[in-house]
């Protein structure tokens, strides 16, 4: 997280007013506040993190999940003009030029609709009371946010499309999360969220 | 314009003590009274702008349809070649993918919520150098400050990875600052 500065607006437990958490007294009253480590990491410490290889075969699970909610959309997109075009190149017949234009548009339409069914699976499945895929169910793994709580449809959007940057550079953004302080892979440090054993 | 002495304006009360354990009470009287902000990640605003990006893109589309179907249906009665009712149409498209994008921008910022549904997507809202919420009128500034920082190669939206406040050029223009809850 080194480029952020994580400060918690913090109140004097005596009298009440407003202090920073790098304070060591009240400016108010005086009285001795307890040190900011403590307060603004302490809980988030205690987690029991999901493991990289944990993350890893449950991405494989969801992955399987994903192919089997898109198979229809693939099956129509695909179904019709392949079997005509696998025909005509088995048989060395030059295809169909008009049929192989429709055929890339179906392609692009098809890809769309997958990337779509993806993102409300994975956020709404998130966003949802188990708080988890089905691949981080079956592993016992939950995504919340830093402060444990369960993140909204829009957070899970949010860390979904993150996901692109993540797998942009040799996938280096999901690796991450086997190395980084509270097991956040790259979408999870700019979602600011956190997987945690369920 | 702020001077030197105007602790509204200026931002001494962001410099923290050096450390928790040496530091004494007067030393840190100062900056005890301000909160101090979480800046968002430049990568989560990256991909929050891409998000609006296509939001606005797909919420213009439809219209831009209709508009290019009714000026090739009407060209006739307008008594115009269809070549240029269908330029009109194309130059109407892009001017309200513009205004769409600056009204949409501006009246989400100036918002209950402070933030586009693609900042809210990671949690990040925009606020005044101070931290308040911030008007329409200071969220278009901030809008068209943005195509400043687009013309010069889209520089001014990457020295918000390395300002100390995390500001882009149009954050520093606009005195806003975003930061992540």
């Amino acid at each position: 997280m080194s480029n952020s500065e994580v400060a918690p607006i913090l109140y004097c437990s005596k009298c009440g007013s407003p202090t920073s958490a790098y304070a060591q007294f009240c400016n108010n009253c005086g009285t001795p506040l307890p040190a900011a480590s403590t307060i603004a990491f302490a809980p988030v410490y205690a987690r029991n993190y999901g493991g990289f290889w944990m993350r890893f075969l449950a991405y494989v699970i969801d992955a399987v999940v994903v192919g089997i909610l898109c198979s229809p959309v693939v099956i129509f997109a695909l179904g019709g003009a392949l079997p005509r075009i696998i025909a005509d190149a088995s048989q060395n017949r030059e295809p169909d030029p008009a049929m192989v234009f429709a055929m890339m548009g179906r392609f692009l339409t098809m890809q769309l609709l997958v990337q779509v069914i993806a993102w409300i699976y994975e956020a709404y499945m998130l966003s949802s009371d188990r708080q988890a895929t089905v691949g981080k169910i079956a592993l016992g793994l939950k995504v919340t946010d830093v402060n444990g709580r369960r993140i909204s449809f829009a957070r899970a959007t949010g860390r979904h499309f993150a996901k692109i940057l993540s797998g942009m550079v040799m996938m280096i953004g999901f690796i991450m999360a086997a190395f980084t302080e509270r097991k956040q892979a790259l979408h999870d440090i700019l979602a600011s969220t956190i997987v945690v054993k369920a | 314009m702020p001077s030197s002495i105007d602790v509204e304006a200026s931002d001494a009360w962001l410099n923290k003590p050096v450390s928790n354990s040496s530091g004494t009470a007067a030393t840190l009287a100062p900056v005890a009274e301000e909160p101090v902000f979480r800046y968002a990640p430049f990568w989560s605003r990256f991909v929050a702008w891409l998000l609006d990006l296509t939001l606005i893109t797909i919420a213009t589309v439809p219209f831009a349809i209709g508009l290019i179907w009714v000026m090739e249906a009407l060209h006739g009665d307008l008594r115009m070649k269809l070549g240029h009712a269908r330029y009109l149409a194309g130059l109407g498209a892009v001017f309200s993918w513009v205004i769409g994008g600056w009204l949409y921008n501006a009246q989400q910022l100036s918002g209950e919520r402070q933030a586009t549904y693609g900042k809210r997507c990671f949690n990040i809202r925009v606020t005044t150098g101070r931290g308040r919420p911030v008007s329409f009128a200071q969220a278009s500034a901030r809008h068209f400050a943005q195509f400043l920082s687009a013309f010069m190669g889209f520089f001014g939206f990457v020295v918000a990875a390395f300002t100390r406040r995390r500001q882009a050029l149009h954050d520093i223009v606009a005195d806003t600052i975003v930061i992540q809850d």
